[in-house]
C-alpha cells in the first residue's frame, strides 16, 4: 500500500526509515539481527523480570495509600523530566544539526506538520526507554489479572508528547530570550538540568538534612513531600489504575500541551532553525587578540584538546552531566570523612570512582578516537605515541580537575582518605583512557551520543574493570584488606584488554 | 635522479583487486612545479596520500630532498606540508589557535613561528577573522586556512590537491602568486587540479595519470608534440585519456 505522499503518516514513515537506517548503521548489526533484538527484548523482559516483578507487586494489590500515590505522581514527574531532558536535546539537535529540515521547510509540505511529525518521533524515543523497561512488568500484571496497569502506557507517551511540546516552547523561548548563538549551549545545559533534577534533589536533600540516615534519601524525601502532595497526585493515581474519566483527563491534558506547542512552533520553526543555522560563530567579537604561541607539541595539543571539549556545545554539556553526578558524591564524601564515618564514606569514594571512570571514558573517546583531522596529525612530524599519550593526558588530567574538587577538601579532613580517591579515581581514569587508546573507535564529535561501540567483549570488560576499581577504592578507604582483590583483579582485566601498538 | 626534490620510485598500491597506483616514477626538481592530472579515481589523491606519509606503498620508494620517507618518515614530513582538497580544520579553533597547533606538531619555535603566522594571515585575508572560529567560515577561507597552516614550517616540498577549490578570483590569483615565489625560492611543488586552464598556465611541467598509471610526462610542448596536433592542455589530456580506455578490456 502507498501512503500518500506528503501526509503525516508519510512523513512518520519516512522519519521511522531514517531512524531505523541509523540506529541499524549505528550498532554494526545486520537489519534482521536488529529486529529480532528490539522485538525480542521486551518480550525477554516481560519474562525474565516482568513475571517475577508482577507477581511481587501483585501482592500489594492495587493502590490506594498515599505512599502509592506519591510514587505514582513521583515517576510520573521524574519521567517528565527525564523526557524533557532528552526532548530539548533533541530540539536543540533539530534547530542546529538536522539537514533534513531544510529539504523539508523547502518543499511545499506545511512546516507544522514537519513539525510534528518531527516531534512525534522524539516523543517516541523520549518514551521508549520507559516503555522498554515498563513493559515487561506491566504485561506480567495484565496477565495476572490487572490489565488497568497498562494505562500506564498510554499515559507515559502523552507525558512524553507534552514533554516534547514542552521542549519545543522552551526552544523558542531560549532563541527569543538568547539569541540563536547562545541557544545551542543553554539549551543543552538545560537538558542535562532537567536530566540531573530527580538525582540532584535527592542529593541536596541528602546534604542538607542533618543526620546520618539508614534510609536512602529519596524515601526520606517522599516521606517529606507526603505532607504536601498536590492535589493533581489523585487523578494521576486513578488514571495509573486505568479509571477512564481519569485517564481521559489526564491524557487529553498532556496531549493539548503537544497540540498547543506544535500549533503555535510549527510554523515558526522554520525561521527559528534559519535564524539558529546562520547564528554567527563565537568568538568573532575578540578580533584584536592574538594570544602568544605556546611552546612544543604538548603545550599545543593539551590547549587544542581542552578548548575543543569546552567550546562544543553538544558534548560539554555531556561532559557536565557526569560532572553534575560526580559533585554530590565528593561532598558527601567530604561530610562522611568529617564524621569519621568511614562506612557511608566508602559509598561516596566508590560512586566517585565509577564517575571518574565514566567521565574518563567519554573524554578520552572525544580526544583520543573523535580527532576531526586525522590527516593533519598524520602528516605531521609528531610521533603518533607522543600525541596520544598527550591526548591520553588531556582526558585524565580532565577528570582529575573536577575530582581534586572534592578529594583536597576531604584531604584536609581525612589525608588517607584524600588519598586513596586520589589514587582510585586516577586509575579509573587512566584505566578508561587506556581502553580507549587500545580500542579506539574512530567517528566525529558530533557523532558522540552515536559513536560505534566497542566490541561487546570491550565494552563488559570495561564496565568489571570500572567496578573492580570502585570497589578496591570504597573498601580501601574503609581500611579494608580485602580491597587488594579487586585491585589485582582490574589489573588483570586491563592486561587482558591491552593491545600491541599500532605502528 | 636527483638526491634534491622529490622522487618517487616504482610506487604502486592497490585496494583489494584495485590497483590504485602501478609503478609511478616521477621526478620533481627545486624549483619546479610539477601538475599531477588525471581523471577521478585515476590514483592522484593515492600518490599524493603516500607521498605525505599517510599511506604505506605496496611497493616502491619515495625520497624527499634526499630523505627516504619510507624510511625516516619524521624526518621528511618535517620538510613537507600537505594540503588535501577537503582542508584538514578543526571548527571551534580560530585560524590563529590552528596555526599555533600546526606549530605546535612541527615543532617551530614560537618566536620565529608567532611573525610568520601573522605574515601569512595578513597575506591571505585571514588577519581580520582570526579570532573566529573556522566553522563559520566559507569553502575558501576554510581553504585559506589550511594553507596557511601548511605554510607556516616553510615546507621544502609542497603537495596541493585542488588548490584553488572555493577562491574567488581575487584570492586564487594572490594563492597563484604565493605559490609561484615559494617555487622561485625553491620550493618542490606537486598539485593537483582538474582545472587544466590553471595547470597549463602555471606548471612547469605536467604528468597525467591514467588507472595509477603515469600516461604521459613533460612540459607543456612537450605534451603538445608528443600528441601531434592538440592545441590545448584539455585537448591533450583526452587524447592520453581517453584512447587506453577505448583500448582496454
Amino acid at each position: 500500500m502507498r501512503l500518500p505522499a506528503g501526509s503525516t503518516v508519510w512523513l512518520l514513515a519516512h522519519d521511522l526509515r531514517l531512524d531505523w537506517r541509523r540506529r541499524t548503521a549505528v550498532a554494526g548489526a545486520r537489519r534482521w539481527m536488529a529486529l529480532v533484538i528490539t522485538l525480542g527484548a521486551p518480550l525477554f523482559l516481560a519474562g525474565v523480570v516482568g513475571v517475577p516483578l508482577g507477581l511481587a507487586l501483585n501482592r500489594f494489590g492495587a493502590p490506594t495509600s498515599w505512599a502509592a500515590s506519591l510514587i505514582a505522581a513521583g515517576v510520573l514527574a521524574s519521567a517528565f523530566t527525564f523526557m524533557l531532558s532528552q526532548a530539548l536535546a533533541e530540539v536543540v539537535d533539530a534547530l542546529y544539526e538536522r539537514g533534513d529540515l531544510d529539504l523539508m521547510f523547502s518543499s511545499p509540505i506545511p512546516p507544522r506538520r514537519v513539525i510534528t511529525v518531527r516531534a512525534i518521533g522524539i516523543a517516541f524515543a523520549a518514551f521508549s526507554v520507559f516503555g522498554f523497561f515498563a513493559l515487561g512488568p506491566l504485561v506480567a500484571l495484565a496477565l495476572m489479572g490487572q490489565p488497568r496497569w497498562l494505562a500506564i502506557l498510554p499515559v507515559l507517551y502523552a507525558c512524553a508528547l507534552a514533554a516534547t511540546g514542552a521542549a519545543l516552547a522552551l526552544g523558542a523561548l531560549l532563541i527569543g530570550l538568547v539569541g540563536p548563538k547562545r541557544t545551542r549551549f543553554i539549551g543543552r545545559a538545560l537538558s542535562v538540568a532537567f536530566g540531573s533534577a530527580f538525582f540532584l534533589g535527592t542529593q541536596v536533600f541528602a546534604l542538607m538534612s542533618g543526620q546520618i540516615s539508614r534510609e536512602p534519601a529519596v524515601v526520606r524525601l517522599s516521606r517529606l513531600m507526603a505532607g504536601w502532595a498536590p492535589p493533581s497526585t489523585g487523578i494521576v493515581l486513578r488514571a495509573f489504575k486505568g479509571e477512564p474519566r481519569a485517564l481521559l483527563l489526564l491524557i487529553g491534558a498532556l496531549l493539548a500541551v503537544f497540540a498547543l506547542a506544535t500549533a503555535w512552533f510549527g510554523p515558526r520553526f522554520a525561521a527559528f532553525h534559519a535564524a539558529a543555522k546562520s547564528a554567527p560563530a563565537a568568538g568573532g567579537g575578540r578580533a584584536a587578540r592574538a594570544r602568544p604561541f605556546r611552546r612544543g607539541l604538548t603545550a599545543a595539543v593539551l590547549a587544542k584538546e581542552l578548548r575543543l571539549v569546552l567550546r562544543d556545545p553538544m558534548l560539554l554539556p555531556q561532559v557536565l552531566l557526569r560532572v553534575v553526578y560526580l559533585v554530590p558524591a565528593g561532598l558527601l564524601a567530604v561530610r562522611y570523612g568529617r564524621q569519621m564515618n568511614f562506612t557511608a564514606l566508602s559509598g561516596a569514594v566508590l560512586a566517585m570512582t565509577l564517575m571518574a571512570n565514566q567521565l574518563a571514558g567519554s573524554l578520552a573517546w572525544m580526544t583520543i578516537s573523535a580527532e576531526d583531522a586525522p590527516d593533519l596529525l598524520a602528516s605531521s612530524p609528531a610521533p603518533r605515541a607522543r600525541l596520544q599519550r598527550v591526548k591520553l593526558l588531556a582526558a585524565v588530567g580532565t577528570v582529575m580537575a573536577f575530582v581534586a574538587l572534592a578529594a583536597i577538601p576531604l584531604a584536609v579532613v581525612a589525608p588517607y582518605q584524600g588519598a586513596v580517591v586520589l589514587a582510585g579515581c586516577g586509575g579509573a581514569a587512566v584505566s578508561a583512557g587506556l581502553v580507549n587508546l587500545w580500542w579506539q573507535r574512530p567517528g566525529k564529535r558530533s557523532a558522540f551520543r552515536e559513536r560505534a561501540p566497542a566490541p561487546w567483549f570491550v565494552t563488559l570488560a570495561e564496565l568489571v574493570l570500572g567496578l573492580l576499581i570502585a570497589l578496591a577504592a570504597g573498601l580501601a578507604s574503609a581500611r579494608h584488606l580485602a580491597a587488594l582483590a579487586p585491585a589485582a583483579a582490574a589489573l588483570l582485566v586491563l592486561l587482558a584488554l591491552r593491545m600491541p601498538a599500532r605502528p | 635522479m636527483s638526491g634534491s626534490g622529490l622522487t618517487t620510485v616504482g610506487l604502486s598500491k592497490a585496494f583489494g583487486p584495485t590497483a590504485a597506483l602501478a609503478e609511478l616514477s616521477f621526478h620533481v626538481r627545486p624549483g619546479e612545479l610539477y601538475a599531477l592530472l588525471g581523471a577521478n579515481g585515476a590514483g592522484k589523491t593515492t600518490a599524493l596520500r603516500i607521498i605525505a606519509g599517510l599511506l604505506a606503498p605496496d611497493a616502491g620508494s619515495v625520497e624527499i630532498f634526499g630523505v627516504d620517507a619510507l624510511a625516516e618518515p619524521a624526518r621528511a614530513k618535517q620538510l613537507t606540508a600537505w594540503v588535501p582538497d577537503e582542508p584538514m580544520l578543526y571548527e571551534r579553533l580560530t585560524p590563529w589557535e590552528h596555526l599555533e597547533f600546526i606549530a605546535g606538531l612541527w615543532n617551530l619555535d614560537p618566536a620565529e613561528a608567532q611573525p610568520r603566522a601573522e605574515a601569512l594571515l595578513r597575506r591571505l585575508g585571514l588577519w581580520e577573522v582570526r579570532s573566529q572560529r573556522c566553522g563559520s567560515f566559507s569553502r575558501g577561507m576554510m581553504q585559506k586556512t589550511a594553507l596557511a597552516g601548511a605554510l607556516l614550517h616553510a615546507p621544502r616540498l609542497l603537495l596541493l590537491d585542488e588548490p584553488l577549490t572555493g577562491l574567488d578570483a581575487r584570492m586564487a590569483r594572490e594563492v597563484k602568486d604565493m605559490l609561484r615565489e615559494l617555487v622561485a625560492a625553491g620550493a618542490s611543488l606537486v598539485l593537483t587540479t582538474h582545472i587544466l586552464e590553471v595547470a597549463e598556465r602555471m606548471a612547469d611541467r605536467i604528468g597525467i595519470l591514467h588507472r595509477g598509471r603515469l600516461m604521459a610526462e613533460g612540459s607543456m610542448e612537450e605534451l603538445r608534440r608528443r600528441t601531434q596536433g592538440a592545441g590545448t592542455l584539455e585537448e591533450v589530456f583526452l587524447e592520453l585519456t581517453v584512447q587506453p580506455a577505448a583500448a582496454g578490456p
